[in-house]
This record gives C-alpha cells, sequence and structure tokens, in this order.
C-alpha cells in the first residue's frame, strides 16, 4: 500500500519573521503568537505546499539536526497537526497552492 | 515575562527593531484642528521606493508594520503596498480616518490578512467629530467603515484623541464602540479564518476546515439563535 504524502503550506492569514534563528509567528485572525524552535523553523520555512513533508523532514531537518529519521517524522506530524489546529499551516494529501495575500 | 515581552527584550539585545511606523503620505481629506501636518504636497516616496524600504525593514528583522499619513487610503497604490508588505510577512496595521473605506475596501483588507485598523472617532455627537476634522458628514462616514470592516471580523481600534472641544465626550465615544463589537466576533473571525483558509484547500478540505470551527463559534451560535427566536435580529438588530 503506498505511503499516504502529507502537503503543508503556511497560511495567508499569518506574519512571521526570524529572529537569531527562531521563527515569529502570529496569527493575525486570531492574534494568537508563537516562537517555532530551529527544528520547527524549517519545516515551517519548507511549507511550500508541494514538497512532502517526509521529503522536508529527511532533507531538511535530518540533514541539519542530529535527530533519528523515524522520531523526526513523528514529531514532525504532531508539530504539523498542532499548528493546523491554530490556522498556521494548512495540511493536505494533496500538493497545496502557495497562499499569497 | 510574556512571550512577547520576551521576544521584545531579545530584539532589544540584538539590536532588532521589531516594529516600525511608515507614513506614505503628507496628503489627507480632513483638516483636523489639533494635527501636526501642514497637508502642503511635500512629494512622497514611489511605489518602488516603498517597496525597497520594506525589503530593507524585512531584512533587518522588522515583524510589526504600521502604515499611516496622512490619509494612507489617498495612495492609489495603497492596496499594493500593503499586499507587498504581508507578501514579505509582515504583520500590518493601518492607521486612517476610514472616510474612503466601503464595503469593496474592507473586504480587500481582510482578503490581505491585515491585523488591525486604528480609526480615529473625535466624538459621538457628529457634529463635534465633524467639527475637529473640518470634513462634513466625516463621522458618519467613518462610523459607517468601521461598521464593514466590523462584518469582516477585522479587529478595529478607535482612538479617541481628547482635546477642549470634545472632554466630555470620552464615555460616549466609549458607548459607541461597544455598540459596534455588537456583532458575533467568533462567528465573523471564524468565517474570515474560512475564508483565509480554504485557498489551495479542496472542497472537502475547506468544508472539514469550516466545520471544525463550530466549537468556537456554537455559544455564540446558541445566542443568536435563542435571540432570534425570542424575536431580536427580525428587523435588522444584530445584538
Amino acid at each position: 500500500m503506498p505511503e499516504t504524502c502529507i502537503y503543508i503550506a503556511r497560511s495567508s492569514a499569518i506574519a512571521a519573521r526570524a529572529l537569531a534563528g527562531e521563527m515569529m509567528v502570529m496569527n493575525s485572525a486570531d492574534s494568537t503568537f508563537f516562537t517555532l524552535n530551529e527544528v520547527a523553523t524549517v519545516i515551517f520555512q519548507a511549507a511550500d505546499g508541494h514538497t512532502p513533508l517526509r521529503e522536508i523532514v529527511r532533507d531538511r531537518v535530518c540533514e541539519q539536526f542530529d535527530i533519528d529519521p523515524e522520531q523526526a517524522q513523528a514529531d514532525a506530524e504532531q508539530f504539523v497537526s498542532e499548528l493546523s489546529g491554530h490556522g498556521i499551516l494548512l495540511v493536505s494529501n494533496q500538493p497545496l497552492a502557495s497562499e499569497t495575500p | 515575562m510574556s512571550l512577547m515581552s520576551e521576544v521584545g527584550q531579545k530584539a532589544f539585545n540584538l539590536g532588532v527593531p521589531l516594529a516600525v511606523h511608515m507614513d506614505v503620505t503628507y496628503r489627507c481629506n480632513e483638516r483636523c484642528v489639533h494635527c501636526y501636518l501642514d497637508h502642503d504636497d511635500h512629494g512622497e516616496m514611489t511605489t518602488a521606493e516603498i517597496k525597497d524600504v520594506l525589503d530593507q525593514l524585512a531584512e533587518a528583522g522588522v515583524f510589526f508594520i504600521t502604515f499611516s499619513g496622512g490619509e494612507v487610503l489617498l495612495r492609489r497604490d495603497f492596496f499594493e503596498i500593503v499586499e507587498y508588505a504581508r507578501r514579505l510577512m509582515f504583520n500590518v496595521k493601518i492607521k486612517t480616518n476610514a472616510v474612503m473605506i466601503h464595503e469593496k475596501e474592507a473586504r480587500r483588507i481582510r482578503e490581505l490578512g491585515v491585523d488591525t485598523i486604528q480609526i480615529s472617532v473625535y466624538s459621538h455627537r457628529p457634529e463635534v467629530h465633524d467639527a475637529i476634522t473640518k470634513l462634513p458628514h466625516s463621522f458618519e462616514r467613518t462610523v459607517k467603515a468601521i461598521r464593514f470592516l466590523r462584518e469582516q471580523g477585522l479587529r478595529v481600534t478607535i482612538a479617541n484623541v481628547l482635546m477642549t472641544v470634545n472632554s466630555s465626550d470620552h464615555s460616549g465615544v466609549q458607548e459607541l464602540a461597544a455598540e459596534l463589537a455588537e456583532l458575533p466576533q467568533q462567528c465573523m473571525r471564524s468565517d474570515r479564518l474560512s475564508m483565509l483558509h480554504q485557498w489551495g484547500a479542496s472542497e472537502a478540505e475547506a468544508m472539514d476546515f469550516e466545520f471544525g470551527s463550530i466549537s468556537r463559534v456554537a455559544a455564540e451560535s446558541v445566542e443568536g439563535a435563542a435571540r432570534f427566536a425570542a424575536g431580536a435580529g427580525r428587523h435588522g438588530a444584530s445584538g
């Protein structure tokens, strides 16, 4: 059975800026404010809507950080699910169009 | 210390200017008696120059940007500037007298993901407000604009500058603000979030997200249904 791909894209409702390697993210729709650690920042920056999450984890996260690939994938899926719940990331099993205001 | 305070301190230590206020024009359609601008045409930056400044600000780490003037909407390229700023992922706040904001402009502001719109209201009495702005019917137009913006679920801040002529009107303006805030905001914000969230998603995914908002709006929906059942709202009242 083929593995289900997860695609992620940044919502157009958010503002974001990197500060010393960590990403500040604010959702203008509900004023929630987050800071992402370095690993989460890498995933967030790679959320272009057409690169599968597994590829992001393999090529970006595991390349830059000393982390077990399966653990990284599980953590990434949990992180993506949380940010999706806050309307920060869009998640789909199909490629997503890049969101621009 | 709040997360925002921590980030502010970190930016300060790093010498990063976290917030910038940018006046994009000297021009204004009001002539407020207390204004520090002379309203003469001193020239203004071109669209390309402003975009270049925004590029530099993003590069410098600026996160919050406030566009002000003059009256920002007198620039024909204003929405182009805001769109560019949002593409650079700034958190955008707009200061405006709002007299040029109608339904179409309010919708565009929502689409662009603007965080807050700050609008000056000098009095709850139209004649006092208009005497300060020296623009006839400006009170009516400004309040109408606030309603359009609220209908889009946008966050509006009312600035109430107090002077001798309106010093007794502060509580009246507070009551006006409370009245303008009566629309069911969780429902409006959830609608706005769903609208922003739908781009690039399939219909099924968009509907899943929409249904996911039910828990957020349930309380307001039940209250609204009860009010409607009791007869409210049938004649245009939303509260």
